[in-house]
């Protein structure tokens, strides 16, 4: 990876680029989500057929044809002639496409038959019929004091006094024919029609010149050849219009190579498809126009057409075409209509069939265009923003995402606004799974990290209260002992932080389970594995821990190590050589006894599982998992986004910290998506779920009959810890500890869910009342009759009203923080 | 005409105790004082309850929730 040293930037700026431009560009050209669809990449002219239906389908054919117009002004002769090469790049006309089905006035399918490609053609022409005219205000259009020759009879010289005329040069046009709208004509369009075409040259400054047809065959000769039917004007005239006019576009029909004698002349190859010759048209004007401006001309690519690569899957299109579900957000050209509205309207549409296709279009009326339109599925890649509530709510796309991050990261002086959006991201994986290419969004996540915190650039508030959560596991809620009567270990049991703080009853039944099963001892080890200094980019923190769990690895003679948590599992695989297994591996070897149908929770039979970050990519931990839950006796329903593309819970990469707003949408979405119970087998997702309002269990609180303890706040969770360690100690070891004594602390109504929300513990009340008494030093609110009292703990201030009552304890009424110094 | 304020006299937040906060420890009423808010290198001079005796500075919830909360968001992202 591209990567370079810090650097000072004047006196105060640590300076560092996550990554040079060379690496943000290759990893947004990964992305493929702004690639032309398949029909647009297959016509000549790239016409933006998607936007065309999106404003046609809601009849708004001025606005279609005005993109059209954009790129040509013969909607006429395209509807007529256009060859349609978009047809058959089509979504819906690929095999394996749309299957459509078309529906009995109940409503019930009658039948299933596979969906042409939209008709361009007939869109095209309605864009004609009703688009209104394309004739620009004349005060549009720039003057230049350039002249441009142009020589033909056809289209081509037609197309070039479009391109060049709206651009503001004036032109001549050499020309045999009587008037604007013959080549029109010639290729079967009536005069009214080309007439409606041509309403776009309006203001243009077009000068016709004969061609002189007597002294055209005069001059038979050498300098004269015929091409087709057409006359060739001899070289010295042509040479001679050359030099009337500052450059010259001239009809293939008419090119000689004697002309490429001549600088300033352009042309095109022969073309029988009017949508390549008007293609062509613009590659010759665009030449034209670019040496009349003096710029290179190497760097002008000739018209052609490509395959897309644009990723498009059929999820939510309803078999008349249209997406229907759950709207993203950001889509643009959403309609709103339903399956069944669309069929209404198709079926009462004359000239359209029951899927809305065009059937007569000598009745193209602006009710069959616009079904025909509606069919179109607005192709577009959203694999990766689909299942993530985290893009759906920055409103983001990880390729714009990234280039945000990287500006972010480089800026010197100023608001660095992406702060936000990087530490709100899990850095899941679930967009690099869906994404067809890889896309790998969490990556430069957290890349970003490291690069904010060498930099200083991290905001102290994001990760600071995880991380000391993390320095609390791995010091007073620590714990690494042999099993009883045993000095070394052959396995390890480590069930991980979240396991001990939210269900420490599960964690003791777990290892009671496994010491009276498996042979030649379990050690126990209740402490944190390192992922949440890892996801905080704390590279120190995270060796520190991940030592400490290595030098107890050692200690207890190099067990396999039994984790009851995935991402304990993964982050011990990727940041240490510790031999791993999970918890559920070993429950299925050592045998699993089904679950009678009577003590099943709620009588559920079935259920969904929740596959946790740490199994993403993992198939093999994801099939033990399902297997486990099996030989309980449950079927298992897949739930939307599953497996791989699971979404996160809303735990993953600390968002529960950083921004808990998104935490809780994360994880509102993850528990909507399943109809039964579900089942996870990490135990922070088991928690997001659980105040989520879902119905769910961790695997082991299924194993052994473990009904889920009151959802813990941050204090709980962390005395949960302790007394788990106090608790086993005493029982499995007979040894006590000295619990530090808490004050006598009564909460008003209401105090500690406030607590909980602005994060502050009751040790830290605890710290501040202990100070009180010492220092005495309080303020009297007569107002309410509380006292107030504060006290610096780490790098925050935290303040508590409280009274003192009777009994000697004190009766908290609020608390809140800062983390401003003040003196 | 109107004494222009020094620069070093300028407070960017004034609370007054409105002699409703009694110093717990000196039994005195609070009174309007001078105090500094301080993070990530910048100072912010306020004015804040402050005990005339022992020096105890009162920092307001909503103060605390308020602006406090907002600047230091600001400047964690600059």
């Amino acid at each position: 990876m591209e990567k370079k040293e810090n650097t000072f930037v004047g006196k105060h700026y640590l300076m560092k680029q996550a990554f040079g431009q060379e690496e943000l560009h290759e990893r947004e050209r990964v992305c493929t989500r702004e690639e032309p669809p398949g029909c647009q990449a297959a016509c000549p002219l790239h016409l933006d057929i998607r936007g065309i239906c999106g404003y046609a389908a809601k009849g708004n054919f001025s606005k279609a044809a005005a993109l059209i117009r954009a790129v040509t002004p013969f909607l006429h002769l395209l509807a007529g002639s256009c060859s349609g090469n978009c047809i058959g790049k089509c979504t819906l006309a690929k095999p394996g496409g749309e299957t459509s089905a078309s529906k009995d006035l109940d409503g019930t399918t009658e039948s299933v038959c596979q969906s042409d490609g939209i008709s361009m053609p007939a869109i095209e022409k309605a864009c004609a019929l009703y688009g209104g005219s394309g004739a620009m205000s004349r005060f549009m259009i720039p003057r230049k004091n350039k002249r441009v020759a142009v020589v033909g009879n056809d289209l081509f010289a037609l197309a070039c006094c479009w391109e060049l005329g709206k651009k503001g040069y004036e032109i001549w046009w050499h020309t045999d024919c009587g008037s604007m709208q013959e080549p029109l004509m010639k290729r079967g369009l009536t005069e009214q029609e080309a007439k409606s075409d041509l309403a776009a040259f309006t203001g243009f400054r077009i000068t016709r010149k004969e061609m002189s047809g007597e002294q055209s065959e005069e001059a038979a000769g050498a300098d004269r050849l015929v091409s087709g039917k057409e006359e060739i004007p001899d070289f010295e005239e042509i040479e001679k219009w050359a030099q009337e006019a500052d450059t010259m576009c001239i009809s293939p029909e008419l090119w000689t190579d004697r002309y490429k004698k001549i600088p300033n002349a352009f042309t095109a190859p022969s073309q029988t498809d009017p949508a390549w010759l008007l293609a062509f048209a613009k590659h010759a004007s665009l030449l034209a126009d670019r040496y009349m401006q003096g710029v290179s001309l190497d760097d002008v690519k000739e018209p052609e057409v490509h395959e897309s690569r644009l990723y498009v899957t059929m999820d939510g299109i309803d078999g008349l075409g249209g997406r229907s579900g759950p709207e993203i957000q950001n889509r643009e050209n959403s309609t709103e209509k339903t399956a069944e509205d669309s069929w209404r309207l198709h079926t009462a549409i004359p000239g359209a069939d029951a899927l809305g296709r065009v059937t007569d279009v000598s009745i193209l009326t602006k009710e069959n265009a616009a079904a025909e339109a509606a069919r179109c599925i607005q192709c577009q890649c959203l694999e990766c923003v689909k299942g993530c509530v985290y893009l759906q709510h920055f409103k983001r796309n990880p390729k714009g995402a990234i280039r945000e991050i990287y500006n972010n990261l480089s800026i010197v002086m100023g608001n660095h606004m992406a702060n936000g959006m990087i530490n709100a991201c899990d850095e899941c994986g679930q967009c690099k799974a869906a994404c067809p290419n890889g896309f790998d969004y969490p990556d430069v996540c957290q890349i970003a990290r490291h690069t904010m915190v060498e930099t200083q650039k991290m905001p102290p508030s994001a990760h600071e209260f995880a991380l000391l959560d993390q320095q609390f596991s791995n010091g007073e809620g620590f714990l690494a002992k042999p099993q009883p009567g045993f000095e070394k270990c052959r396995y390890l049991f480590f069930p991980g932080c979240q396991a001990a703080a939210v269900s420490p009853v599960t964690v003791e039944a777990a290892y009671s389970d496994l010491c009276e099963r498996l042979e030649g001892g379990v050690g126990l080890l209740l402490g944190c594995c390192g992922a949440i200094s890892h996801w905080a980019a704390r590279e120190d923190l995270l060796a520190e821990a991940v030592e400490k769990v290595t030098q107890v690895w050692r200690e207890l003679g190099e067990p396999e190590v039994i984790c009851a948590c995935p991402t304990c599992k993964k982050t011990l695989e990727e940041f240490t050589k510790l031999p791993t297994a999970g918890i559920w591996e070993v429950l299925l070897k050592l045998g699993i006894k089904p679950i009678a149908e009577s003590e099943k929770t709620n009588g559920e039979r079935i259920v969904s599982i929740h596959d946790a970050c740490g199994a993403r990519g993992n198939r093999r931990m994801q099939d033990e998992v399902r297997e486990f839950v099996r030989a309980f006796g449950y079927q298992i329903e897949e739930a939307p986004f599953t497996r791989d593309v699971t979404p996160c819970c809303g735990y993953g990469g600390l968002v529960k910290y950083a921004n808990p707003e998104v935490s809780a949408k994360k994880a509102s979405f993850a528990a909507g998506r399943a109809e039964h119970m579900v089942l996870t087998y990490c135990m922070a997702c088991r928690d997001q779920f659980a105040r989520a309002g879902a119905d769910s269990r961790h695997i082991l609180e299924l194993a052994y009959g473990i009904t889920p303890e009151p959802i813990p706040d941050l204090s709980a969770r962390r005395a949960n810890r302790l007394k788990l360690k106090q608790r086993m100690l005493k029982e499995l070891w007979k040894e006590d500890i000295n619990m530090e004594e808490m004050l006598p602390v009564i909460y008003a109504d209401g105090v500690e869910a406030l607590m909980d929300e602005r994060m502050i513990l009751k040790s830290d009340i605890d710290n501040v009342l202990k100070s009180y008494r010492q220092t005495g030093s309080a303020v009297f609110d007569e107002e309410n009759g509380w006292l107030v009292t504060n006290t610096r703990i780490g790098n925050v201030t935290f303040w508590v009203k409280f009274s003192e009552t009777d009994d000697g304890s004190y009766l908290v009424h609020g608390a809140y923080s800062h983390r401003m110094t003040v003196e | 005409m109107a004494e222009k304020k020094h620069l070093s006299e300028k407070t960017y937040h004034s609370v007054d105790p409105l002699g409703k906060l009694k110093c717990q420890k000196c039994g005195i009423p609070l009174v309007k004082g001078r105090a500094t808010f301080g993070y990530l290198g910048n100072a912010f001079p306020v004015e804040l309850p402050v005990c005339p005796n022992c020096g105890f500075i009162y920092v307001p919830e909503e103060l605390a929730l308020g602006k406090v909360l907002t600047v230091e968001r600001s400047l964690e992202d600059k």
